[in-house]
């Protein structure tokens, strides 16, 4: 009897939070804005900021041959930044533009409002921040560094 | 598993990696995903848990229990991406230093592995966590092949060391080499952004798994992408279908089509919301992936002991 009653609920929470959710299994940022309307306050990093509308950059593969190709979609865009374009890589377009279920669209519809294949255009998606990088780096090589000096300390001095 | 069959299944894994890579990682999330995440958890409580000091048993649930809660909190957006990333990776550490003391009973090569592990973790929250989270998540899929050859008997392990290379290393690297998604577009069976689930398109779900810039180089990482797609479904195989047969204690048969059909009705809700669903579904993996760590560190450290006690003379 127990066994259901935990399937009836593991069900009641799948079927009730899905909505709340915004982004994947292990998150990218590009989907900060998916269940917001324009304007909704977001953060990004740890910068608030705004869901605005965007044109995102992405390839398509749908006719065999990867291109480039363009849609509309919402972006969480930092209050400090510029009002002009949220990153080297989102046009913001007109709100008329901007359905926020068209993060969602299948790919038939993505192809229709798919941009004739143009230059591909600088990286969109999840940012992957490296500005730790250096102190990491800094520690694996003193720990090398260490490691090495000790084995030397322990080799046996060369009898003459 | 006979072979011919094995042979038969990880080819079909492949074809649909390389043919329909969107299809087949959505629908076999959606199909698969809860049920393998439950079994595979079940299985190591069973087999790998009493192996355990119970002062080891105690911070890896713990440890769990954050892992569960820091997803939680992160979907309902209580605690920024961020954060969640490293604060996971926190959480994986110390199941992997949960394992030292019984590592150093076993001696220097276990104690080693245990900490080079830790190190390797700390390193990668210190450099990038999200993207060590996504080396992670491909790396997962591997783990099935040493908890299948620690369930066999040591005379057919070595067999399953070879097929277990077959599987996991040499199948990805030729889906990685284009020449399987060359033969399916030639054969006009490739349709990469075919997807039955209104997951989005292809482009949209290479960040699930670590790969190359897509702009930069966009047949390679669909080439990456369905690598990754063809472990994934190998792991399901794996876990589904041999883990909970070989090896004892085994799983109670039907306990594995049981749970395939408490996911069917969950279909729906990856039909209605696909993000939100693998969201909410990645609060279990999460916890079955960390899971994976002390379990694999412990058949580590068993290993250790038999290789010390043959070496060992009286």
């Amino acid at each position: 009897m127990a066994r259901p009653r935990c399937a009836l609920l593991l069900f009641a929470c799948f079927a009730a939070l899905p909505r709340v959710a915004a982004a994947d299994d292990i998150a990218t940022e590009e989907e900060i804005c998916r269940y917001r309307k324009e304007g909704d306050a977001c953060t990004i990093g740890d910068r608030p900021g705004k869901c605005r509308a965007a044109t995102c950059s992405r390839i398509d593969y749908s006719s065999g041959k990867p291109q480039a190709a363009e849609r509309p979609c919402q972006q969480c865009v930092p209050d400090d930044a510029t009002p002009t374009p949220p990153g080297p890589t989102a046009t913001p377009t007109t709100p008329a533009a901007t359905d926020p279920k068209a993060a969602g669209a299948t790919p038939a519809a993505d192809s229709k409002t798919s941009a004739p294949p143009a230059p591909a255009p600088a990286k969109k998606g999840c940012a992957v921040d490296d500005a730790q990088a250096g102190p990491a780096a800094l520690l694996l090589v003193l720990m090398l560094a260490r490691r090495r000096s000790a084995r030397r300390r322990c080799q046996p001095r060369p009898q003459r | 598993m006979p072979a011919a069959t094995a042979a038969l299944i990880h080819g079909a894994c492949l074809l649909a990696a390389v043919a329909w890579p969107l299809a087949t990682y959505s629908l076999s999330l959606a199909c698969f995903g809860l049920a393998h995440a439950l079994v595979e958890l079940r299985v190591l409580d069973q087999r790998i848990r009493p192996r355990l000091p119970r002062r080891a048993q105690l911070p890896i649930v713990a440890a769990l229990a954050a892992v569960f809660a820091i997803r939680c909190a992160a979907n309902l957006q209580w605690l920024p991406r961020a954060q969640a990333h490293a604060l996971e990776l926190l959480a994986g550490v110390a199941t992997v230093l949960a394992v030292l003391p019984l590592a150093r009973s076993r001696g220097a090569a276990a104690r080693t592995t245990v900490i080079a592990v830790a190190a390797a973790l700390v390193l990668g929250l210190l450099v990038s966590p999200l993207g060590t989270l996504l080396v992670l998540a491909v790396l997962h899929n591997l783990a099935p092949w040493p908890l299948l050859i620690d369930a066999l008997p040591p005379q057919r392990r070595p067999q399953a060391w070879q097929r277990g290379a077959i599987t996991w290393l040499a199948m990805p690297l030729l889906v990685l080499s284009g020449v399987p998604t060359a033969a399916a577009t030639a054969l006009g069976l490739a349709a990469p952004e075919a997807a039955p689930l209104p997951s989005g398109p292809l482009f949209d779900q290479f960040g699930a798994f670590v790969g190359p810039d897509p702009f930069a180089s966009p047949q390679l990482a669909l080439l990456a992408f369905s690598a990754c797609v063809y472990l994934q479904c190998a792991h399901y195989v794996a876990v589904l279908g041999v883990l909970p047969r070989q090896g004892q204690p085994s799983l109670p048969r039907g306990t594995v089509p049981a749970l395939l059909l408490l996911a069917l009705p969950l279909l729906v809700l990856w039909w209605i919301d696909f993000a939100g669903a693998r969201a909410w579904y990645g609060t279990i993996a999460g916890v079955h992936a960390w899971a994976e760590f002390p379990a694999l560190l412990v058949l580590v450290s068993a290993s250790s002991t038999t290789g010390r006690s043959r070496t060992t003379p009286g």
